[in-house]
């Protein structure tokens, strides 16, 4: 039980440091765009800025799931969920986390699949970066695989009781249009 | 005729998924996926992969992620303070007085934030209990905000739109321009109710009204000046060309941080909790987004779209029919779904049909927004109604029912928009060259 308590742990600590990960991406992201407008503003064109936004985007996105996830920040219909209680509750909850196990375990290994391919054929970028794609899809593959640990993990709690099962639907996001 | 079954068990599976409370995005990938087993024989997976990765890692979304980081920075601010003390000596001599504050509040913060759920908790913080000081009729209390709170995804930047605009294709700066005028006059509309209501009841004042001088008009003015001078540096800029919709975003989080920093709301947790609370909004959305991608991808091998297209048009309605059961459609399925995911879930069948029947794309986002804004001031899922609970303690259904005349403007302001198109093709029609 001991060791169950210390995984836990340390895997809320994982997606919490993702979470920081995707924030310092995102502000990776608006000074990319600041160099952007600088270089125009001052006649110098940088190569790449546009792709790398996009994969700092990307990033910050994946990156950003299993923590988004645990703070409850992903939006679902709650009429039915609200309207349940109790076993049945329990049952509901159970049969999304197997629906959100099965397919977020699906694009994880895609995704992680993807990332190998380029990798093992030098895919490079189209774009004036031409940097090898598995760079920056490595860490949309990280995340995908967070994002199925993260929702095993909450399937796992739910299954032995250890956690209530989350009320309601997303909790109203001051800026998200929840 | 097999095509028909296979058609209705995938329409069932989505239903499912989502009624059943699957997260929005995990259920469109999971429906895509299941369709694309249904329906093709190709490898699903590496489909699912090279598809949700362009769709993440495309410029046009980057706009997203920082419109909505400039949103979270100023909501930490003393703007909902600035707006009620700027605009009370402006609107107090209105027939229906304060509650004007509302409406023009909510337009003022809907300049600034994409998100109709901030726009009611920013303004009513202030609003509400001083409102209720000096004994406004809460019905009218609570209408007024519910339904000037959606002036948030109209008046841009707007996060729907941007999702629309990323869903369709279409130039997000353009959407952000057509946005203006229709966002102005529906608030006007809402401020004419409230004038009708006030010299029709007679109750239009508030209980302590006290008069301002010119020189205290424009002292409360300067209060607004900041937020006035930042909104119209966003737009400006994308109006005129100077940037685009990415680049005037981090315009508006450049200027947010300062306008944060001058009022000494700006510390370092003030700064981290809008940066996550940003990167937890925007990959939420952004998760739908890569699940609505793969939907599209799958509903292209569907033959769906495009059947529906068919016979929607050989049904031979004209164009006011079809809009008038649109807009029947969207507030039925605005009653179950937020607004996020009834554009992202529609626009993949119904675009070939909206281009089909020859409406205006940008046109048609305006009307979308105005449409998805009246789902959320309908129960039993509305957001603002949700928000609202929690801020007044009021019961869902009496806020639904101060909001329904709200509704009703918004209605009218539907059939303005398709009477006069020009209300929100023009300005675009007339920027300097978008980027």
């Amino acid at each position: 039980m001991q060791f169950l308590g210390a995984a836990d742990r340390l895997l809320k600590r994982l997606y919490l440091c993702c979470g920081y990960i995707a924030a310092a991406l995102l502000v990776s992201l608006a000074g990319l765009v600041i160099l952007s407008i600088v270089s125009r503003l001052v006649g110098v064109y940088v190569p790449g800025v546009t792709e790398f936004s996009g994969y700092a985007m990307a990033g910050a996105s994946f990156f950003a799931l299993a923590y988004t996830f645990c703070e409850r920040g992903h939006i679902r219909v709650g009429i039915l969920l609200n309207a349940l209680h109790g076993r049945a509750r329990w049952i509901a909850e159970v049969w999304c986390l197997l629906v959100a196990t099965f397919f977020s375990g699906f694009l994880a290994f895609y995704l992680v699949k993807m990332t190998r391919v380029s990798w093992q054929l030098g895919d490079r970028s189209e774009g004036a970066d031409a940097i090898h794609l598995w760079i920056p899809q490595t860490l949309v593959g990280f995340g995908a695989v967070v994002l199925a640990v993260c929702v095993v993990h909450q399937l796992i709690l739910v299954l032995f009781g250890a956690e209530a099962p989350e009320e309601g639907g997303a909790r109203a996001e001051p800026s998200g249009e929840p | 005729m097999s095509e028909l079954y296979l058609t209705l068990i995938f329409i069932a599976i989505l239903f499912f998924f989502l009624g059943t409370g699957v997260w929005v995005a995990l259920s469109l990938i999971g429906v895509a996926t299941v369709g694309m087993v249904l329906f093709t024989s190709r490898p699903v997976g590496d489909a699912m992969a090279t598809t949700i990765w362009g769709a993440s890692s495309s410029w046009s979304l980057t706009a997203l992620p920082l419109f909505i980081w400039m949103g979270e920075i100023l909501f930490r601010t003393k703007l909902s303070e600035n707006l009620f003390r700027g605009l009370t000596p402006w609107m107090q001599r209105l027939p229906g007085g304060l509650l004007h504050v509302n409406i023009a509040g909510s337009a003022i913060f809907a300049a600034i934030s994409g998100s109709s759920a901030a726009t009611v908790a920013t303004v009513g913080k202030m609003s509400i209990p001083e409102l209720r000081k000096r004994r406004y009729p809460e019905r009218m209390i609570v209408g007024t905000l519910a339904g000037a709170g959606t002036l948030g995804l109209l008046i841009p930047p707007s996060i729907t739109l941007i999702i629309y605009g990323v869903t369709v294709n279409e130039s997000i700066a353009k959407l952000f321009i057509a946005g203006v005028l229709p966002g102005i006059m529906l608030a006007l509309m809402f401020m004419g109710y409230v004038v009708l209501w006030a010299l029709a009841s007679g109750h239009g004042r508030g209980a302590d009204e006290q008069a301002y001088s010119l020189v205290q008009k424009l002292r409360a003015a300067v209060l607004l000046l900041p937020i006035i001078l930042l909104i119209v540096a966003v737009m400006g800029s994308i109006y005129l060309g100077l940037a685009t919709a990415t680049e005037a975003a981090v315009l508006g989080v450049v200027g947010g941080l300062i306008i944060s920093a001058a009022q000494g709301s700006l510390s370092r947790e003030s700064f981290i909790e809008s940066l996550l609370g940003a990167t937890r909004t925007s990959a939420m959305i952004a998760f739908i987004l890569a699940g609505s991608s793969f939907l599209s991808l799958t509903m292209g091998f569907t033959g769906l779209p495009r059947a529906l297209a068919l016979w929607i048009g050989e049904l031979g309605l004209s164009p006011f029919e079809l809009v008038a059961a649109l807009t029947v459609f969207y507030i039925v399925l605005g009653c179950f779904l937020d607004g996020i995911s009834a554009v992202v879930l529609t626009m993949a069948v119904i675009e070939p049909l909206v281009r089909q029947a020859g409406f205006d794309m940008i046109w048609f986002g305006i009307y979308l927004m105005i449409v998805v804004e009246m789902a959320q001031i309908t129960p039993p899922i509305g957001f603002n109604l949700f928000v609202l609970q929690g801020m007044t303690g009021n019961d869902m259904g009496f806020i639904a029912r101060a909001a329904a005349p709200l509704f009703l403007i918004m209605i009218l302001a539907v059939v303005v928009l398709v009477f006069f198109p020009g209300i929100a093709t023009y300005l675009p029609g007339a920027m300097s060259g978008a980027p």
